[in-house]
């Protein structure tokens, strides 16, 4: 069962940041939230990647890194600026956790309900 | 072991420690809200009035040493005679020793009837604020009040009138309404300058229970003062040497 190990590592990360007494300076919360947002996006769209097997941890990890930059890069532009900018990046992750979570369910579903092939496109939602 | 396995595993390592550090520090912020900070100053203000209390019983005792040792040595020689007739005026000056005089003693109260018949309006409309008293402090000032003091709180060279959340700090004591201005000088200065008071003609015209009696030469009372109870912060003064 090859999948419970991340999730063990998730169970590891849960027990560990609730363990350490040390905590994040309130200034970082804004962007620790964008932070774990890009994560659970890029961890999702790992996923998608690893039942349509197109996966490379490569991509996955300039990904993230590009992602959460530029959404901090945002939010503290937003905090110069006065304007939420660090809205549109919790938008656009938003949608996009749901859009990779559907596709993975339609693999899912595929996969179990018609037997096929997991290469199959999914339908569009 | 497949390739994914230990990437997507960092992530959701990753993912689950920040997502705990966020919940705690969301949590931390709301637990820090007004009501537990308000508790925290009020049982300060308890604790320091206490210490306050403590302190000026102190003070009293050791002014009243100081007499002991001015009236015991007042046997002595011409020039500690003249220095000792120095130290009591300066006393009188600053606010050591209760004073006795004719004046005029202002009372002013919360507008409760104002704020019980129109209970939707605000009640800071209803209330004596802390600008009120120092105006008519200042009036009382203005027509060469010699000794003035609000509630039994001597008003001296540092004394402070200010606004602490819904109390009136007076020498860092707390008053309530209602609250008397005592002063001691001439009542008819005094009459005149009430009269011409901004903030005394504001709070009669709104309605609120204020009133002032004055206490001529010839009254059988006159108006009380009572002395200063509190201390002096001289930790930063130092005395500007004389030139020649």
């Amino acid at each position: 069962m090859v999948w419970l190990i991340p999730l063990l590592g998730l169970l590891a990360g849960i027990m560990f940041g609730s363990m350490i007494t040390w905590s994040i300076p309130l200034a970082m919360a804004k962007y620790l939230s964008i932070a774990v947002l890009a994560a659970l996006d890029s961890v999702l769209g790992g996923v998608r990647c690893i039942l349509e097997e197109t996966f490379n941890g490569l991509i996955l990890l300039t990904g993230f890194l590009t992602n959460a930059v530029f959404a901090a890069f945002l939010a503290y532009l937003g905090d110069k600026l006065g304007v939420d900018l660090y809205m549109a990046a919790v938008f656009v992750f938003g949608i996009r956790i749901f859009q990779n979570v559907a596709t993975i369910r339609h693999h899912f579903l595929t996969r179990i309900l018609n037997k096929r092939d997991v290469h199959a496109t999914p339908d569009s939602e | 072991m497949r390739k994914w396995v230990v990437p997507i595993t960092l992530f959701c390592m990753f993912i689950g420690f920040f997502t705990m550090q966020a919940i705690k520090v969301q949590s931390a912020t709301l637990a820090v809200n007004s009501d537990n900070r308000n508790e925290v100053l009020i049982s300060l203000i308890t604790n320091l009035e206490a210490e306050t209390a403590a302190q000026e019983a102190k003070l009293t005792s050791l002014r009243q040493q100081t007499e002991q040792i001015i009236s015991q040595s007042a046997t002595g020689e011409n020039q500690l005679a003249t220095l000792q007739v120095e130290l009591f005026n300066q006393q009188i000056l600053a606010g050591l020793t209760p004073l006795v005089g004719p004046g005029i003693i202002i009372s002013l109260d919360d507008y409760a009837a104002g704020l019980a018949a129109a209970p939707n309006e605000d009640a800071n409309r209803f209330i004596i604020h802390y600008d009120k008293l120092l105006n008519i402090v200042n009036d009382l000032r203005s027509a060469n009040a010699e000794a003035i003091s609000i509630n039994g709180q001597r008003i001296i060279a540092s004394s402070e009138i200010r606004c602490v959340g819904n109390v009136i700090l007076v020498n860092t004591t707390r008053l309530a309404p209602p609250f008397l201005i005592s002063a001691i000088g001439d009542p008819a200065a005094f009459e005149a300058a009430i009269n011409s008071s901004v903030s005394y003609e504001t709070l009669r015209v709104a309605g609120f229970p204020v009133s002032y009696q004055l206490f001529a030469d010839t009254a059988p009372t006159l108006v009380t003062i009572p002395a200063y109870t509190g201390s002096f912060p001289t930790a930063n003064l130092k005395i500007v040497e004389m030139e020649g």
